[in-house]
């Protein structure tokens, strides 16, 4: 009886450390896959970031260039004549102050 | 016994069941192992971005943007006939959109694109390139159609935000034969391996489908990024220099033109310009050779393509003329051959070897120091300094100059220029090597040489990139001395002499009223068939302000029409340029 009550005991033990170490696994798996799919979205979305950085850098150069500096300017009414330059000396540069 | 047979059977069965199970996992393990490998991982490349060129003040002159092949899985097109056409019709559109489209045939096009695709995805392949390097928006449009068996990859394109500033200098991206992006001409040739970097892997399991497993293996080897170049090249000077450039060859009828900025003291370019120029984001297109898309685009590169990428001003040689008196006049000063104040007699014409030598004025102006050889740009003078030189001695200083080999700069293409070799000089070959014929070289070769003179005698190699950045790493690029070529003394006589040349030279009504100039022209005859042919000419002038040496511009027009004289082309278009460079850099008057 003894012997008897012993191997039931045995036998609901494993059954219940296989029933724990299943889910655990399971729950582990399901952790791991959830987090993996995060972390491809992750990557996914930094792509994506970095996608948009290289459209904005390129907007900033384009909008730095000269060509479109000079429309912007002439658009603007500027006009730059270097041989309506005049050099100061000195002493002119004192009276003008 | 019917027992015993089974049993036979079942024993043989069971033999032959253990030999094939050994021939496959033992025998041939390895060949089904990479078969099972190649079932279950995948491989995807991650491009590596090619590094990007900055001019001096960190503007970026040639950036990357996202872009993609197209490709096709001709199994998986239902309708082949229908997928091309829509396909040609955004592609074509992307084309017209980003080319000069006057010069394209929209319908032409349309219908060569409809019938490339076509046989694409006619193929008997399960993967087939359909478009290179796409932009985003183009992508999105034929994502929206939805045609199965379309896909695409990531494939970066350059951008130029300056769009054609330095194109010669920088060069252009182009496939390799194998596809891979290869950079031709200029930097981009010179430092592909630099700027190309390593593209990396993902390897990663997948399941029957063909989809990533999760918990799967994965392995991700990162790609290294090319390496970025700063360069020596001021933009707002290049910028202006190009402006001027593409204006005086247009004003004068030259058919093409060249400018030089070097900082002597380093050898660094602070700009190089030529003229006609391409779009480095198109350089299969211009003007010229809309006709030749075509056979450009199936990678046959035509001679007219190859010679508008060349850079004229280190890769095409000419005879410069008597430009290059400055360099025979360094030679007799620096041997003591001569000083400016030593006389000759310049009675009439000279003949030598049976060729007549005569002034490019014929006018003759008897006793003559050296100041006013120069002045004059006196041939019969210049000639009697290298007979007293003699032809071994003048042909030395040509070569100390750098002359007939590279003088390295880092850009591809550089060529050597021509001297002959000293077996070969006849005495009228070294009357004519001292006024510049007979001797070719490139404009860079002649800058250089007033850089010495500029810089006390000290040749420095000309280089382009200032730093190589790779990642937090900066590798700095230090000038180089190439050789003390004259002594800083006859250096210093030799910058008073060319100042004295344009103050009271050919050139000396369109000299700047604020700054005095030194410097040399040239009106060289351009070689045809043997023999000079007198109504073509090259128009050069090299000249440096003696007060603020902090740079020597050479200026050289192709064959102007409007005058064969460089004191009427090249000096002006120099001193227009000249007058704006002592604006940007401050420099004050010294007249």
């Amino acid at each position: 009886m003894r012997k008897l009550l012993s191997l039931k005991s045995i036998l609901i033990t494993t059954l219940v450390l296989i029933v724990i170490l299943g889910s655990a696994q399971l729950v582990l798996a399901n952790e791991l896959s959830t987090e993996g799919q995060k972390i491809r979205e992750s990557e996914a979305q930094r792509c994506e970031l970095e996608n948009e950085i290289q459209v904005l850098k390129k907007n900033v150069a384009r909008l730095g260039s000269f060509s479109r500096i000079e429309e912007q300017a002439v658009e603007l009414g500027f006009k730059y004549n270097p041989q309506a330059f005049e050099y100061l000396s000195y002493p002119k540069l004192a009276q003008v102050q | 016994m019917r027992v015993r047979i089974l049993l036979i059977l079942f024993l043989s069965f069971l033999i032959l069941i253990t030999f094939r199970l050994f021939q496959l996992q033992i025998v041939e393990h390895n060949k089904f192992a990479a078969l099972a490998s190649k079932q279950h991982w995948g491989y995807a490349e991650i491009p590596a971005a090619r590094g990007r060129i900055f001019s001096n003040d960190g503007f970026p002159l040639v950036e990357n943007q996202a872009a993609y092949l197209v490709y096709g899985e001709p199994p998986n097109v239902k309708d082949v006939k229908k997928t091309s056409e829509l396909l040609a019709a955004i592609l074509v559109e992307e084309k017209l959109k980003t080319q000069n489209s006057k010069l394209l045939d929209d319908y032409d096009l349309k219908k060569s694109e409809t019938q490339r695709l076509l046989e694409a995805l006619s193929q008997d392949l399960q993967w087939v390139p359909l478009a290179h390097k796409v932009l985003p928006e183009t992508k999105e449009k034929i994502e929206s159609l939805g045609i199965e068996g379309i896909g695409f990859e990531e494939e970066p394109r350059r951008f130029y935000p300056e769009e054609s500033l330095a194109a010669h200098l920088l060069g252009f991206v182009g496939s390799d034969e194998q596809g891979q992006d290869q950079g031709y001409y200029g930097l981009e040739g010179f430092y592909n391996g630099d700027l190309r970097g390593r593209p990396g892997r993902i390897v990663e399991e997948k399941d029957a489908s063909g989809q990533p497993i999760l918990l799967g293996g994965y392995k991700k080897i990162p790609a290294e990024n090319g390496r970025d170049l700063v360069l020596t090249i001021d933009r707002s000077l290049q910028f202006m220099v190009e402006q001027k450039l593409s204006a005086a060859v247009g004003k004068y009828g030259a058919e093409s033109g060249s400018v030089v900025v070097v900082e002597p003291q380093t050898g660094a370019i602070l700009a190089l310009a030529n003229f006609p120029t391409y779009d480095p984001s198109d350089p299969f297109l211009n003007t010229e050779l809309a006709a030749q898309i075509e056979s450009a685009e199936s990678g046959e590169q035509s001679a007219k393509s190859a010679e508008q990428w060349k850079n004229g001003a280190i890769s095409e040689t000419y005879e410069p003329g008597s430009v290059l008196k400055a360099l025979m006049m360094s030679a007799g000063i620096d041997t003591k051959t001569v000083e400016p104040q030593t006389t000759m007699i310049d009675s009439g014409p000279i003949t030598v070897s049976g060729y007549t030598i005569d002034t490019w004025d014929g006018k003759h102006h008897g006793e003559e120091t050296m100041i006013e050889v120069l002045q004059h740009s006196n041939n019969i003078g210049a000639a009697w300094v290298g007979q007293q030189l003699g032809a071994k001695t003048l042909r030395s200083y040509f070569l100390r100059f750098g002359l007939g080999e590279v003088l390295g700069i880092d850009l591809e293409d550089e060529d050597t220029g021509i001297v002959k070799e000293l077996s070969e000089w006849r005495p009228v070959d070294l009357a004519t090597a001292a006024f510049g014929q007979g001797v070719s070289m490139t404009p860079l070769q002649l800058a250089a040489i007033f850089s010495t003179i500029v810089n006390d005698g000290k040749m420095m190699k000309p280089y382009v990139v200032n730093e190589i950045r790779e990642g937090g790493r900066v590798i700095r690029i230090k000038p180089k001395e190439l050789a003390q070529v004259i002594s800083a003394k006859s250096a210093e006589i030799m910058v008073e002499m060319l100042t004295a040349a344009v103050e009271g030279g050919e050139s000396k009504f369109y000299n700047l009223k604020t700054h005095r100039v030194a410097g040399k022209t040239g009106t060289a005859q351009i070689p045809v068939e043997g023999r000079y042919d007198p109504t073509k000419t090259n128009a050069t002038f090299v000249g440096f302000l003696p007060s603020h040496p902090n740079f020597v511009m050479l200026v050289l027009l192709r064959q102007p029409s409007a005058s064969i004289y460089a004191a009427e082309t090249a000096v002006p278009m120099w001193m227009e340029i000249t007058k704006e460079l002592t604006v940007y850099y401050g420099i004050e008057p010294d007249k």
